[in-house]
């Protein structure tokens, strides 16, 4: 009799225990969170200077080649601001290499089918060069290539040599 | 493990840069390329060419037969066989090789024997052992007449002179035939690497096109225009106006349709006609709606040694609210890399010294551009309607190489609808080319006294 009132009274704690235990806690860990960085990209505006926009990405590849394409890649992707796009036609970034002297070489494609005025060809050069300078120290000047190839001209400017960044076309 | 993360990691390497390469003798090699970047030694290397490097001088020599090329990274001229050539492109160190565009690599095997053919998907060298044959014609049309050259697997370089003009092929050239003169060639002369073409009385090149696809030269050549007397030169001022694009070249293209070809036409001409009552003798480098090559354009202002060179454009961007006119000059940078290369020239042949000469003016001109520049964007900035742009510098391919003062004028945007349609009234057209001849009138008025004044 003692050992069935025993065990009646082993049976109700562990009921109750049951009963006021919290609920096991959530075993998953919180999710990490993800490493980010910000970028600085300039597109053109109405008044013709460069103008600052930030893009926060997940962190950037190791290389600079890499890095530098993916923030063409933000760059020509346009912008969220009142601002123009830096190119007139759909392009992509194909390849970024460099010389490893500072001249940053960038591909893009398709090349532009059709002219654009003195301005929109000195946008496209100076928020390209600006941009990437503005967010890679190694950039001291970027040679634009179309398809791959080195262009002498697209009808005002001379695309065949290196533009360093445009500082001085960046709004305050 | 230690294998098979070596076996992921190769088969998920990024593949190589190459491209596949087909000899003379057909065998099939890789060669190292970034977009249309070759690595050219190792290309050369292929063809069983002798590559050396001078240490001193920094330059590589390629030699074949009795043909040598000295080329240096970083440049874009070559000594072939004694004489100093204009690459297309700069020769470039990459990733620790000499690499260059398919155009410089063709430019460098040209005199070495080598003809390559193709791109950056795939290239094949061929010996270029048998002479090309060159087919000449010549088309006759009231005061104007076209050379045409046909055959061509090289764009040859066009020296003008006087009587006429000489293209300077890298290598033997020969002529099917010699077309008939018809009054305007007075001879052509095979002389190996070289077609002379002499012109009759009172022809001169107006401009050359050259088509590589097809591998054709049109030289178009005009009836000269009584040139004023040595005192009426000295005692006058010359100025050649541009007016931007034409022919195929349309330019810019209003949301309506105005061509910027046509406007740049109807502003230079009443420019001209503002400046020609003050007593300005007046060029432009194109008369009608025809295409004009860049070069050509400030070329034609160096051969009549003019007093300035404006450039007429309309502009079009992207930020479709985008106004007003701007004025550019040369930019500082693009000005420092051609003395750069006058003082590469100097380096690689003692005989270049005119070259220099004409560079250092262009250097020289630079603060003149300025002042012109900030002449006529003070007055167009005064015309209602425009906002101030100011005067910008930047690397414009048609100021490249002027030996005299030169600005590119942009008179407003087309690509915005509202400046289209001003720019398209005749009125605003006449207002803005009496403008621009008050500041280039303005702009003498202010030069020193040495120099003539209208």
């Amino acid at each position: 009799m003692r050992r069935f009132f025993l065990l009646l009274a082993g049976t109700w704690a562990l009921a109750l225990a049951c009963k006021k235990a919290p609920p096991p806690a959530q075993q998953t860990p919180p999710p990490a969170r993800e490493q980010t960085t910000f970028l600085v990209l300039a597109f053109p505006g109405e008044d013709l200077l460069l103008h600052r926009e930030t893009r926060e990405v997940p962190e950037l590849p190791p290389t600079p080649e890499a890095q530098a394409k993916v923030v063409l890649q933000e760059l020509l992707a346009g912008p969220r601001g009142p601002f123009a796009p830096v190119a007139w036609w759909p392009a992509e970034v194909q390849e970024v290499f460099h010389d490893g002297q500072g001249v940053f070489f960038v591909n893009l494609a398709p090349a532009p089918p059709s002219t654009v005025g003195s301005e929109g060809e000195l946008a496209l050069q100076a928020a390209v060069a600006t941009t990437l300078a503005l967010n890679l120290k190694q950039v001291k000047a970027v040679q634009l290539l179309f398809e791959g190839k080195e262009v002498a001209t697209l009808g005002h400017l001379d695309f065949a040599h290196p533009t360093a960044p445009r500082w001085e076309l960046l709004a305050p | 493990m230690k294998r098979l993360a070596l076996l992921f990691a190769l088969a998920f390497a990024a593949p190589s840069p190459a491209v596949q390469v087909t000899l003379p003798s057909g065998t099939k090699a890789e060669v190292f390329s970034r977009g249309e970047l070759l690595d050219t030694l190792a290309l050369l290397q292929l063809l069983g060419v002798k590559v050396g490097f001078s240490a001193a001088s920094g330059s590589y020599v390629a030699s074949a037969g009795s043909h040598e090329v000295h080329f240096t990274p970083g440049g874009s001229l070559a000594v072939v066989d004694g004489e100093l050539v204009s690459l297309p492109g700069p020769v470039r160190q990459l990733e620790g090789r000499v690499v260059a565009g398919v155009e410089t690599v063709k430019a460098l095997l040209a005199p070495l024997g080598f003809r390559l053919v193709g791109g950056a998907s795939g290239i094949t060298v061929q010996l270029a052992s048998e002479l090309p044959v060159l087919e000449a014609s010549l088309q006759v049309a009231g005061d104007g007449a076209t050379v045409l050259l046909a055959g061509l697997g090289e764009k040859p370089r066009l020296v003008q002179e006087k009587g006429g003009f000489r293209l300077v092929f890298s290598r033997t050239v020969q002529l099917a035939s010699v077309p008939a003169g018809e009054g305007v060639l007075a001879g052509v002369n095979v002389q190996e690497k070289e077609l002379q073409f002499l012109l009759a009385p009172g022809w001169q090149v107006a401009g050359s096109e050259y088509q590589e696809g097809l591998g054709r030269l049109t030289v178009r050549l005009a009836r000269q225009a009584p040139a004023p007397g040595p005192s009426t030169r000295k005692a006058g001022v010359l100025v050649v106006l541009d007016p931007g694009h034409g022919g195929e070249d349309e330019g810019a293209k209003g949301p309506s349709g105005v061509l910027e070809k046509h406007l740049t036409l109807a502003i230079a001409r009443q420019v001209a006609a503002e400046l020609q009552k003050a007593g300005v003798v007046v060029r432009l480098t194109r008369e009608g709606d025809e295409g004009v090559g860049l070069a050509d354009r400030v070329a034609l202002a160096n051969r009549l040694q003019a007093d300035c060179f404006v450039s007429i454009h309309a502009n079009a961007a992207p930020a479709r609210g985008a106004r007003g006119a701007e004025t550019y000059f040369m930019s500082a940078e693009a000005s420092d890399r051609e003395a750069a290369q006058a003082a590469e020239r100097e380096n690689a042949a003692p005989g270049a010294v005119q070259l220099i000469l004409w560079e250092l003016a262009h250097v020289a001109n630079l603060e003149a551009s300025s002042r012109l520049a900030l002449e006529l964007q003070t007055r167009l900035n005064r015309l209602s309607g425009i906002r101030d742009r100011g005067v910008k510098q930047a690397p414009f391919a048609v100021l490249t190489g002027a030996t005299m003062p030169a600005v590119l004028v942009e008179v407003g945007f087309l690509s915005n609808p509202e400046e289209e349609q001003r720019l398209a009234s005749p009125a605003e057209q006449g207002r803005l080319a009496a403008t621009l001849a008050e500041g280039i009138l303005a702009f003498f008025r202010s030069r020193p006294a040495a120099t003539p004044t209208p």
